[in-house]
């Protein structure tokens, strides 16, 4: 006798890309950039349906200091997906918003400044 | 008599007790300027209470301002220089070498270092700016405070111990589910049960926290009943906050100084309260300062 099946048809995975990935592009490209002297991760923590990602910079030269750069959260609906920092909050309704945001944060003054000193000081090691 | 200088340079001047380690009270000062111009308050606050570390929240003012200042004046004291603060919106100064205030991790308003004198105990400084509760949830307050009670406990395994100091302006009370759940910074009131060291929570190990501003609350105890006054007009109106704490690892409880433990109420000649007892904000912050000391003398 066959299984009766109670969850009806599924949908395929969504084409769009969830946002951890291009946090994790985005830790890729500082890696390779920075020849890795500074090396990008993501760190994950999903709690009760809620997925909180950081995107972090570490220094190896510096007993691996770590520095969090932006945050994003999302729940199981993926968008919205809230992007913050210390300074401020933005809310991304789709792949475009977010990916904006990203770049206001990461190319920002305080993020390059505090890359440019980690660099220096890993370099003067 | 002058006292016998460590080997990393002078300290601070002389003291009636001869032959007392200066590592015996590691002084630290933190306060929540509210980016307020209060150079000369702060220089009166470290230069009275002998200030080792010196940590700053909303400070607005220039670093060379506030180093001139910090630094004149009394010669005969280590002077006060910026450790490497790549990305912290705290700033952070002290008068042992620089290069004794390491670079452990940051996160938005969460500096952590390493404090690491010559011939010293080594501890985890972690120093606090949260978000207020006008900016933010109430889930956001509960996931941040749930980041930042894990990254210190991942750099406490890395570091090979737990002896670790959290300070800073909370923007939480010490009886509020961020600071006391075993989720959050599990910060407890009693020593007896910090000293427990742990206990397990859904199968889990969570570590304590001891919150020695339990004691300060009210107007039953020496001082101020808090940190910081607000009169909200709410249902719920505490006028009061104890905003600005520090609680400790059960490690360092003995080594805490309990009776250096003060929130000031004067900066030099300035009064930090009006006489109606709720904070000077022309004199000073719309916080108070927070001032505590630790030994770190190595057995």
């Amino acid at each position: 006798m066959s299984n009766r099946n109670l969850w009806g048809e599924l949908h395929e995975e969504p084409k769009a890309k969830p946002p951890v990935y291009f946090l994790r592009e985005q830790a890729s490209v500082l890696t390779q950039m920075t020849k890795g002297v500074l090396v990008g991760s993501v760190d994950s923590r999903p709690q009760a349906g809620v997925f909180l990602y950081d995107l972090d910079i570490t220094a190896p030269a510096l007993g691996s200091y770590t520095l969090s750069v932006v945050s994003i959260r999302h729940d199981l609906k993926i968008y919205p997906v809230l992007v913050f920092t210390e300074d401020e909050r933005l809310d991304c309704s789709n792949e475009e918003e977010l990916l904006a945001a990203l770049e206001r944060v990461l190319s920002s003054s305080r993020v390059r400044g505090a890359i440019s000193s980690l660099l220096a000081l890993s370099k003067a090691k | 008599m002058k006292r016998a200088f460590t080997e990393y340079g002078k300290r601070r001047g002389v003291r009636p007790s001869e032959g007392v380690s200066p590592l015996r009270n590691v002084k630290f000062l933190f306060w929540n300027l509210g980016k307020r111009s209060l150079g000369v308050q702060v220089a009166d606050l470290v230069q009275e209470h002998e200030v080792d570390v010196l940590v700053l929240a909303e400070c607005s003012i220039p670093i060379v301002e506030l180093l001139q200042r910090l630094n004149s004046g009394n010669q005969s004291s280590a002077l006060f220089s910026v450790p490497p603060n790549p990305a912290s919106s705290l700033t952070i100064l002290t008068r042992f070498p620089t290069n004794s205030v390491k670079l452990v991790r940051d996160l938005p308003g969460v500096a952590i270092r390493e404090l690491a004198l010559p011939a010293a105990l080594s501890i985890l400084m972690v120093g606090l700016h949260l978000p207020s509760k006008l900016w933010q949830s109430e889930t956001d307050q509960a996931l941040l405070i749930t980041r930042v009670a894990r990254y210190i406990e991942e750099d406490e395994t890395r570091y090979g111990h737990q002896r670790t100091i959290m300070f800073g302006d909370f923007n939480m009370n010490p009886f509020e589910v961020g600071m006391v759940a075993a989720e959050g910074f599990h910060a407890v009131m009693d020593r007896r049960v910090a000293r427990k060291t742990k206990r397990q929570v859904q199968g889990e190990d969570r570590y304590f926290f001891y919150n020695p501003m339990w004691g300060f609350l009210g107007d039953s105890s020496p001082g101020p009943s808090g940190t910081y006054y607000y009169d909200s007009g709410r249902q719920v109106n505490y006028y009061w906050n104890m905003f600005d704490q520090v609680v400790i690892r059960p490690s360092l409880l003995d080594r805490f100084q309990f009776g250096e433990l003060k929130i000031a109420t004067k900066a030099g000649s300035f009064e930090l309260l009006r006489k109606n007892k709720s904070p000077n904000t022309k004199a000073g912050s719309d916080h108070l300062p927070l001032l505590f000391a630790i030994d770190l003398e190595a057995n």
